[in-house]
């Protein structure tokens, strides 16, 4: 708080030197003088209209997007714990032969959940939450564009996975892998619960993302500060862009599939029963139109993180902006060109092959190009070799290697050989550990500042960096050996004679050696949250505008809003930086600017904290559980979801101060009235 | 650091409509969305019809032609009220919003009994054979939309009605048109494949 009062006093009364995108309005004079007499009662009112009452009631109500942003991170992480020791359970199995550690069915379970949790409960969750944190921030504005939608994608992601978890503790976690391929996951062969559970959970967590990207999309277009204009846009917030419109056009795909298997396990449809019609391979196009552009999804965010850190730490603008936008854009439309190279071997015509084998070629070349761009960047900047950049390096070379695999089964004779092997495995934890899990632990350790008002401790980062890389190549670096070895995948165990067992346990080593790694981060965070060194307002010196409100910023973001003047909002900022004055303090206002050019355009009050998200999420919940079951539980989990909706939307009581201005005020006469005196 | 006052937008409008506000990207996502599903179940539909010989499999009869096409008259007849509706809330004007708002609600009414027909119409059941399963899923997601649409336009009115006319409710009339049209749009495409595409294709 103090380093705002200090910058509340520095708040200088010029009047001439106005902007000349200033709108019409009161005489400026006047709007400057009002303001520096009302600092502290404003900065009071701010906090009296934006802040969370105490309480747990109040705490379930919250819809500031920093709250839902970091309980979203930190849930996220507990999902990617679980599945972490679900993978070190599997690893304890497979570290010699014949071992007896789990069974078989045991053996299906886990590493469905682990598949399971790692993409649908840790890795999409937690790109979208670090979207909710911070891309308000970094547009300077004070909260996101629809903050009870955040709120619900929150509270029916939680439910999702309690859901997953319950059921999967009372020996009812599905086990037909994490794509769960018919016939096997049909009604034929995996008859009982288990299937059901996991492709409702698809619904708990496409809704959570869906609402999520929406939300990403409106703020990013609609509340950027003033002169922000689309080539000024932090590339972290394009990588949020790109990564929202895919999930909007892949998403339907897997709620599609997995409504068409709800429906052939619950009612008796045939989409996917040869003898009546239907067709396997449907299931597989429909997942994988899904399935393929996910991994972009979860990637092009962690592009988003390494632009950033890159920045910060070679001391110097990206090299190539408009090179590394258009590439992430591309990436984004590729992505959805590649879905049958997971089809290789179902049999498709050659032409088919052809044209995916060229596509799966083609988007090495737009992360060819970002990997260019961001090595030319430090290559020319002053390189600091912080912790957030060494797990970006870690990222450099992991994702590499994870990229040349990948090209490798590009190639159909390839991808036949190695089909189903734990090569197949070792290339995408490269591709998906390397890509996202490393940029997204620099990013923990950039932003952490942020969010807590401490420094993670640098030297932990170190070894935590350290082990991290060392235990993740030495487990998955041996599995491309094994699976040319032959070694299959989703086998719970092997025999001797296979000569499997000395690198399988070498991967085992690795993957405690990656448990000792994360174990650090965990301590470092919680020893860090109380006694870090603090970190002030830019603890990096970076040039986005999170970093121009104090650490962790106050409920409202920004006292003034910022006016933007150059690309790199704060490297660019001049002495005196402008401000946007005249939004009302009591009322829950934002600015909304135009898409192109971010010039003002109309003001408007976001909704307040209310309980009916948690409502609808948990009456949302109840019918998706329920229709395992029946399927009438739609129809009455309908009744309930329509009541907490009408409640949600519901306006505000009519002595509300901020409800608008009545409707006389804006008629048509009005208006045309004032164009006359305007001429 | 140093600041000093650059714009004062107290002078703004607190409301705009169409793709001036907020809630009319979030009703484009919304379609998006949903466009993208229906398409997928079109998608699907091709893509199970390409796998049989004949279609729709025998002993299945094509689908009657006679309230389906009742259903889709009236949903392009209830674009006119909409529109109407659409143009008197961007007046603010309360009295024919409410009016028109009626209107459309009688027509989404007639259009929602004349849908419940339609199912019979289809000359298939949903457990027949893969055909009917994706017929009954693609008219049944639709039907879902028709439905939840109709909620919603009663919803918004009342707002209007029990004296909540500030602007911001009449952008809220807007922006449900919005989607009143995407309904009537995209069943023109699913109506030219359940019922046109097995006879003339």
């Amino acid at each position: 708080m103090k380093a705002e009062e200090n910058t509340a006093q520095n708040v200088e009364t010029t009047t001439g030197s106005h902007e000349t995108t200033a709108t019409t309005g009161a005489a400026s004079a006047q709007a400057v003088l009002a303001l520096s007499l009302m600092e502290d009662q404003e900065h009071a009112e701010l906090e009296r209209t934006w802040s969370d009452e105490p309480g747990l009631w109040n705490w379930l109500r919250s819809v500031d997007h920093k709250s839902i942003g970091k309980r979203y991170i930190v849930t996220a992480f507990i999902f990617f714990l679980l599945g972490g020791l679900l993978a070190l359970i599997m690893r304890l199995q497979l570290s010699r032969p014949e071992n007896t550690l789990l069974g078989p069915d045991q053996y299906n379970q886990i590493f469905t959940m682990h598949g399971t949790t790692m993409m649908f409960l840790f890795a999409i969750p937690v790109m979208e939450a670090m979207g909710i944190y911070l891309v308000p921030l970094m547009l300077g504005t004070r909260n996101i564009a629809f903050p009870r939608l955040a709120a619900f994608s929150y509270w029916i992601y939680l439910f999702g996975g309690i859901t997953l978890y319950v059921f999967f503790f009372l020996n009812i976690g599905p086990d037909t892998g994490w794509f769960s391929y018919v016939p096997l996951a049909g009604p034929e062969f995996s008859p009982g619960k288990r299937v059901d559970i996991w492709s409702q959970l698809i619904n708990f967590t496409e809704i959570a993302a869906l609402a999520a990207s929406i939300e990403l999309i409106a703020t990013t277009f609609k509340l950027r500060a003033p002169g922000m204009s689309v080539n000024r846009i932090p590339l972290f917030v394009w990588a949020m862009l790109v990564m929202s419109f895919m999930v909007i056009f892949a998403m339907p795909a897997v709620m599609t599939s997995s409504l068409f298997l709800t429906l052939d396990r619950l009612v008796g449809t045939h989409f996917f029963n040869q003898a009546e019609g239907g067709d396997p391979l449907l299931w597989q196009h429909l997942f994988w139109f899904f399935g393929h552009p996910e991994v972009y999804i979860i990637f092009i965010p962690a592009l988003g993180f390494v632009s950033s850190i890159i920045q910060t730490f070679s001391r110097r603008p990206n090299f190539g902006y408009l090179a590394l936008v258009l590439s992430m854009i591309a990436t984004g439309f590729i992505g959805f060109g590649l879905w049958v190279h997971h089809m290789f071997a179902t049999g498709l015509p050659q032409l088919g092959e052809s044209f995916f084998t060229a596509a799966t070629m083609m988007i090495a070349i737009p992360s060819g190009v970002q990997i260019f761009c961001w090595i030319a960047t430090l290559w020319s900047g002053r390189p600091q070799f912080k912790t957030p950049l060494l797990f970006v390096l870690g990222f450099f070379f992991i994702f590499v290697l994870g990229g040349l695999s990948g090209v490798m089964q590009a190639s159909v004779p390839v991808n036949l050989q190695v089909h189903d092997t734990f090569f197949v495995v070792a290339h995408f934890h490269y591709v998906l550990i390397g890509g996202a899990v490393f940029p997204l632990f620099g990013a923990f350790y950039y932003w952490f500042p942020k969010m807590t008002g401490r420094m993670l401790g640098e030297r932990l980062g170190r070894w935590n960096f350290a082990l991290l890389f060392v235990g993740f190549n030495l487990t998955f670096f041996p599995m491309h050996q094994l699976g040319l070895q032959g070694m299959p995948r989703r086998v719970y165990t092997y025999l001797p004679g296979t000569g499997w067992g000395k690198l399988n346990m070498l991967a085992t080593a690795g993957g405690v050696v990656m448990t000792v790694g994360v174990a650090l981060f965990i301590l470092n965070a919680l020893w860090s949250r109380r006694r870090g060194r603090v970190a002030g307002d830019n603890p990096w010196g970076a040039d986005t505008l999170e970093w121009a409100t104090s650490s962790p910023p106050p409920s409202y973001n920004f006292d003034y809003l910022p006016i933007v003047q150059g690309r790199e909002a704060l490297w660019a900022r001049t002495d005196d930086a402008p401000v946007v004055t005249g939004l009302r303090t009591n009322c829950r206002d934002v600015l909304l600017t135009k898409t192109l050019d971010a010039e003002p355009d109309n003001t408007m009050s976001l909704p307040s904290p209310s309980i009916w998200p948690v409502g609808v999420a948990f009456s949302a919940a109840v019918t998706f559980i329920g229709s395992c079951f029946t399927p009438w539980a739609l129809v009455w989990g309908a009744i309930p979801a329509f009541i907490s909706l009408v409640g949600w939307g519901w306006p505000k009581p009519k002595d509300d101060k901020c409800d608008l201005t009545p409707v006389d005020e804006w008629s048509e006469e009005k208006r045309r009235k004032e164009a006359r005196r305007a001429q | 650091m140093k600041r000093r006052a650059g714009i004062d937008v107290s002078g703004l409008p607190q409301f705009a409509f169409g793709s001036r506000g907020l809630i009319w990207w979030g009703i484009w996502g919304f379609l998006a969305i949903e466009t993208t599903m229906l398409l997928i179940c079109l998608v699907s539909y091709f893509y199970l019809q390409d796998r049989a010989t004949d279609w729709p499999p025998p002993p299945t009869q094509l689908p009657d032609l006679g309230i389906p096409t009742a259903t889709l008259a009236v949903l392009l007849l209830s674009i006119v009220p909409m529109h109407l509706l659409e143009r008197a809330a961007k007046r603010l004007d309360t009295r024919r919003t409410i009016l028109w708002t009626f209107v459309c609600i009688a027509l989404g009414i007639v259009f929602c009994v004349l849908r419940g027909f339609e199912f019979y119409s289809l000359n298939v059941l949903f457990d027949s054979n893969a055909y009917g399963s994706v017929v009954w899923t693609i008219i049944g997601v639709h039907s879902f939309h028709l439905v939840t649409e109709v909620l919603e336009t009663c919803v918004i009115v009342s707002f209007l009605l029990s004296g909540h006319t500030e602007p911001k409710y009449f952008v809220d009339s807007t922006d449900n048109a919005l989607y009143w049209y995407f309904i009537v749009a995209i069943w023109i495409p699913c109506y030219a494949v359940l019922y046109l595409a097995p006879r003339y294709l």
